[in-house]
């Protein structure tokens, strides 16, 4: 008889902090986070034939450039003189599917744009489409990108990049920052300025220069793992939820970061504090 | 080492049945529907749903399994004996999860088998698609090994909640059915505990593995062992305590 009551006193206390632990924590899928973790980009094929064009511009009557590369590599940066220089370069499959196709500018008020032209055949055969760019300081980019790798080097302005299955390596940047990313690994070094990031299936990691003002974290993962050595508190939250808040100096710079089922990690540099996990 | 192959041997031989049935039955199974697809009466996608219905049926069969080679000693009264002869009560519990994973075996290797003799169309297609044979080898065996891993976390999870139904008096059924929720919550949050001990442990490269590099360039999988080492220490637990269980405090009247 006593180990039948021991045993149902074992299971009652159980039952008890199994219940607790649905109530107030949310219960198993609230703090257990996935432990494998898949990413996908998707190998890119060299071009049998390419070609190449350069474009050059003065920066003084124009303040925004896009630019609208696939399945190529995007090198950006920025320079000390106000033009702005692009080398764009097509690639293809054969030279008859190369001869139809051309970078085109546009431009339209204080905007230029890069793209490649619309093709003959309703169907898009592969192309690709790569660029080097220099533009002056202080200019807005946009980058939008999709298979292949963007790599941003010492810019200073307002830097927007919108990519899928693509890899952004972003080393040096004074200045604003929005940034999206599907299935992508992102790599965001020397960071100095306010940033906006949403990804998604991405892998992303952000570090911070220190800068005055400081920086205001207003962080959330959905189905993800967080990470980092900053100032912010982490707190877990139902649904699978990472919800990270804090400052560093007065806060005056929003980090802005929104990630579902990705790896973020976020580090500022010289911070003296623990790490995050 | 003797006494615990007798134990297998007898749980073996009280599952030959039952496996030689299920056997049977698939390869019936694989046959019929071979011989509809050589009168053209049905395309070669049937055999893929053929193949699917084992499969399925296979994880609820060694579910079932689990709780019936404890059962029937009750039910056959040779728990009696069990608890009688000098042997610790892991020796049982582990020579019923012995019987589980080869029963387990014998049953996959049917199926695979009859796969191979009966739908070889089938097999060819799906060998286009795959890079090699040597590549369907050795994931094929790495996959095995973890579901007899998987299949052994269940296998342990089932006997403790078998094992305490025992022993309380009344609704056994319901206080099984409890315990295996309560384990694997136990064990879940036991994973989550430990996490932070084990991180310094480098993340498993799977996409390395399983040469997935050879499937689709740029597909990335790792695995983080971290939360899962604790819950693997909690499985072990599980099976210690069990089998402390069922030698001391299990009741034989229940």
């Amino acid at each position: 008889m006593k180990i039948r009551r021991i045993t149902l006193a074992v299971l009652l206390l159980l039952t008890v902090l199994f219940v607790a632990d649905i109530r107030y924590f949310g219960g198993p899928n609230s703090t257990k986070q996935p432990s494998v973790h898949f990413n996908v980009s998707p190998g890119i094929k060299a071009p049998a034939v390419e070609k190449s064009q350069s474009f050059v511009n003065s920066g003084e009557e124009l303040s925004s450039l896009v630019l609208k590369g696939q399945r190529g590599n995007v090198e950006l940066r920025s320079t000390d003189t106000d033009q702005i220089v692009v080398h764009a370069t097509i690639g293809a499959d054969s030279e008859e599917i190369l001869d139809t196709f051309e970078v085109v500018e546009t431009i339209w008020g204080s905007e230029i744009r890069y793209e490649i032209s619309k093709g003959q055949e309703d169907e898009m055969p592969e192309v690709w489409l790569s660029f080097v760019v220099e533009v002056p300081a202080g200019m807005e980019v946009s980058v939008e990108q999709n298979f292949g790798q963007v790599r941003v080097h010492n810019f200073r302005g307002f830097l927007s990049l919108n990519t899928s299955f693509s890899e952004v390596t972003v080393w040096g940047l004074e200045g604003t920052a929005s940034i999206q990313s599907n299935f992508g690994v992102l790599d965001l070094r020397k960071i100095a300025g306010p940033i906006t990031l949403n990804d998604s299936f991405s892998t992303s990691k952000v570090e911070f220069l220190t800068i005055d003002g400081g920086y205001d974290f207003d962080i959330e993962v959905v189905n993800g793992v967080l990470a980092g050595k900053a100032p912010f508190q982490m707190d877990t939250q139902q649904n699978n939820k990472l919800v990270a808040r804090g400052q560093s100096g007065d806060g005056v710079h929003p980090v802005v970061i929104r990630s579902s089922f990705g790896n973020v990690t976020v580090n500022l540099k010289d911070f003296e504090g623990t790490r995050v996990d | 080492m003797r006494r615990f192959l007798q134990l297998l041997k007898k749980d073996l031989q009280a599952s030959l049945l039952p496996v030689g049935f299920l056997s049977g039955i698939t390869i019936i199974l694989f046959g019929i529907v071979r011989l509809k697809m050589a009168s053209s009466a049905w395309p070669m996608e049937a055999s893929l749903a053929v193949i699917a219905i084992p499969l399925v049926f296979l994880p609820l069969w060694l579910l079932w399994q689990s709780f019936q080679t404890l059962r029937s000693e009750w039910r056959e009264d040779t728990v009696y004996t069990l608890l009688v002869l000098p042997v610790p009560g892991w020796y049982v519990m582990t020579a019923k999860l012995l019987t589980i994973w080869i029963e387990y075996t014998v049953l996959l290797a049917v199926i695979i088998i009859g796969t191979l003799t009966f739908f070889t169309p089938l097999v060819r297609f799906g060998m286009q698609v795959v890079p090699g044979i040597s590549w369907v080898l050795r994931n094929g065996i790495l996959l095995y090994l973890g579901s007899l891993c998987a299949l052994a976390s269940v296998v342990i999870f089932v006997q403790l909640a078998f094992v305490v139904s025992k022993m309380v008096g009344r609704l056994q059924g319901l206080v099984a059915l409890w315990t295996l929720i309560l384990s694997g919550w136990l064990v879940d949050r036991l994973g989550v505990l430990l996490e932070p001990a084990f991180r310094w442990l480098p993340s498993l490269p799977l996409h390395k593995l399983f040469r997935l590099e050879e499937l689709e360039q740029g597909v990335v999988a790792e695995w983080n062992l971290a939360p899962e080492i604790g819950s693997w220490i909690g499985v072990l637990a599980v099976l210690v305590l069990t089998s402390y269980l069922f030698e001391h405090y299990v009741e034989v009247n229940g």
